[in-house]
């Protein structure tokens, strides 16, 4: 563990603290100010990725933890945000396993917190149930936009960035075709992390990394993906979310957020 | 689905097969065949008020010749007249909201916004001015008024598949506010042929309406030819449009002019049972072999007096055109009264099985047709069809 400095802790009123798992390049502390939980991340080495995760946590969506205080100590940028207490999805799947309905709602929340990213030209493209928080009241959250993709600024890699993991990623992020890259790869992650709740743990197209790859490889050319919806699942409209959602070709999912909503509804 | 008559330099033709034989809905207009101050005005007995609720204007922005006939000039805000190598994007918007501004002016409340010829090399080009006018129309739009935004694809995009997705995720974003899309396609069609048999142009072209009308947007299919029959089967079609002469029903980028004369053409009998064009000349041969009622058109009075013997045929005559006119409303009316899909291909599917019957059997009595009046296009349309309902069936 590494500590945080006296004058640390006293300068900006940390009574307690405790480290969590690192994230990236950034390490993460459990923090009490003011007899309030918050988490204070502290930034090794700030590149562009993450100015643009910081930046685009700073415009104040709703469902995104909000930067209370942020500043430099010691040559290290820090930033203390709002504490999620009741963790995330991969913590709460047992919730909504046989409950199409809560899976449908939890979609919808998503997607309300997701729209006016979307509209203002950035995707996530790494959305999976580990960066899906619940706060007070279960409220939901999305973090981690550290690849998130302005779609109106330059990429930062010539392929675009990949997710850290392949099991909720769409087919251009795996072939890196850049320009078919919109919020509709988002809703290609959507499809997958509600088969993933659907299934009680399973993925649609292959359950590794390997085996995803192949599968994806394997219909390129076809550009169809199909697969097996989980047998248990009798909930009509999240079948057809499925289907509409999970297709290789980005325009042939939801173009209108509108029609997403409803399909959900 | 609406039938709309592109109209040409003869409008009083489709005025007059609207109004007197009750041909179609509406009517679009266009800058290539109508000067500036003629748009919206009386057209013999016809006033603005009878037609133009139902009525659209395309002021062809695709199209930048000035030359043999067109009018394009007579538009000062037009690019055949305004666009230089130096225009600017600014420019370029400009021109589209005057054009826009002019149809609104003229009272039209269904609205083309014009714009320019997508191939697969300029798109990169364009996306960002397709953005641009999409964000001012939305702080601009007009209540009661509908924008259908032009897409006219030239040959080398609609197949290219890889483009066409890049352009979709545009045409379809969610943050467009168009009503609709004014779409215009080229084809390759054979020497001699009058309708495509062009695997990709109905493949990929149907992916385009597929995907547009799945994002809850309109379309207007404009320059139809009776390949419409296809598309509209396939597709929930909001309009879809009826030419006279083939300048009309075959949309090519390089010429709007309405060949009339074409050379010494005595025109062609379009059989709805044939789903095809027959020459004049093999009207004859029809009589003669006492089979002209296999492909005769039925409740068709243009038919009627076009096929009476005497009749001097010349392509220049309406009744040819209109018994087209009526002919292929007939069949995009029959066919649109089905509102399933699968059911409504396999309706289109009969058509082709009957027609190929039909072309058989006139084969054994020996008619022998020529290569533009053969039935080739039947078995690609066949394929075709028969590949959208697996494709239906097996989801």
């Amino acid at each position: 563990m590494l500590e945080l400095k006296k004058d640390f802790l006293n300068k900006f009123g940390v009574e307690a603290y405790k480290q969590l798992p690192k994230s990236g390049q950034k390490r993460v502390y459990l923090i009490t100010r003011n007899k309030r939980n918050e988490i204070l991340k502290l930034i090794d080495n700030k590149d562009e990725r993450l100015n643009r995760e910081v930046q685009l946590e700073k415009k104040g969506y709703a469902g995104v933890p909000k930067i209370l205080e942020e500043g430099s100590y010691e040559g290290m940028d820090f930033y203390i945000e709002e504490y999620l207490p009741n963790g995330n999805l991969e913590e709460n799947i047992k919730k909504f396993s046989h409950n199409p309905v809560a899976i449908r709602i939890l979609l919808l929340e998503m997607i309300d917190i997701l729209e006016p990213i979307w509209n203002d030209k950035h995707v996530h493209r790494d959305l999976k149930p580990e960066n899906i928080m619940f706060g007070c009241d279960n409220k939901v959250f999305i973090i981690d936009f550290g690849i998130a993709k302005s779609l109106s600024e330059k990429s930062l890699t010539k392929t675009g960035d990949m997710p850290k993991t392949l099991r909720f990623c769409s087919p251009e992020q795996y072939f890196g075709n850049k320009d078919l890259i919109s919020y509709r790869t988002d809703i290609f992650n959507l499809g997958i992390i509600a088969y993933y709740l659907s299934s009680e743990g399973n993925l649609p197209f292959g359950q590794t990394p390997s085996e995803i790859a192949e599968y994806f490889d394997s219909h390129k050319e076809s550009s169809e993906l199909p697969f097996n919806l989980p047998s248990s699942l009798e909930d009509e409209p999240l079948k057809l979310f499925l289907g509409r959602s999970l297709k290789f070709k980005p325009t042939e999912r939801y173009n209108r957020i509108a029609l997403l909503r409803k399909s959900l509804k | 689905m609406k039938i709309l008559h592109q109209v040409g330099h003869n409008k009083n033709w489709n005025l007059d097969a609207h109004f007197e034989n009750d041909i179609g809905d509406g009517f679009i207009f266009c800058s290539y065949s109508l000067e500036s101050e003629k748009v919206a005005q009386k057209y013999g007995i016809y006033k603005p008020e009878d037609y133009l609720d139902n009525s659209f204007f395309d002021s062809q922005f695709y199209g930048n010749k000035k030359s043999q006939g067109g009018k394009f000039e007579t538009y000062d805000f037009h690019p055949a007249l305004q666009k230089t190598p130096d225009s600017t994007d600014e420019d370029e918007i400009n021109s589209i909201f005057e054009a826009i501004n002019f149809q609104i002016r003229k009272g039209f409340k269904k609205i083309i916004i014009p714009f320019f010829a997508i191939d697969n090399k300029n798109f990169d080009n364009y996306k960002p001015l397709i953005e641009d006018v999409n964000n001012k129309l939305a702080n601009s739009k007009k209540q009661g008024y509908e924008y259908f935004f032009t897409v006219a694809f030239d040959k080398g995009l609609i197949q290219d598949k890889e483009a066409i997705e890049k352009l979709l995720l545009v045409l379809t974003d969610n943050k467009i506010t168009f009503d609709g899309y004014y779409i215009v396609c080229s084809t390759e069609i054979a020497y001699k042929k009058k309708i495509s048999e062009d695997y990709d142009y109905y493949f990929n072209l149907s992916n385009v309406l597929k995907i547009i009308k799945q994002s809850d947007l309109k379309i207007i299919l404009g320059f139809a030819n009776w390949d419409s029959i296809i598309f509209s089967s396939v597709v929930d079609l909001d309009y879809v449009t009826i030419g006279s002469f083939e300048n009309l029903r075959n949309f090519r980028l390089e010429r709007f002019t309405e060949e009339a004369s074409g050379g010494p053409s005595k025109g062609w009998y379009y059989s709805r049972v044939l789903l095809n064009v027959i020459k004049a000349e093999s009207i004859k041969l029809f009589r003669i072999k006492k089979c002209l009622d296999e492909i005769k058109n039925i409740d068709n009075i243009f038919s009627d007096i076009i096929l009476q013997e005497g009749y001097l045929w010349d392509n220049v005559k309406p009744d040819i055109h209109k018994n087209y006119m009526l002919a292929i409303c007939q069949t995009l009316t029959e066919l649109n009264k089905i509102k399933d899909i699968e059911e409504r291909i396999k309706a289109a599917l009969q058509m082709i099985s009957k027609a190929k019957k039909v072309y058989e059997s006139l084969n054994q009595q020996g008619i022998k047709l020529s290569y533009a009046e053969s039935g080739d296009h039947l078995d690609i349309w066949e394929s075709f069809l028969t590949a959208k309902y697996q494709s239906l069936i097996q989801k």
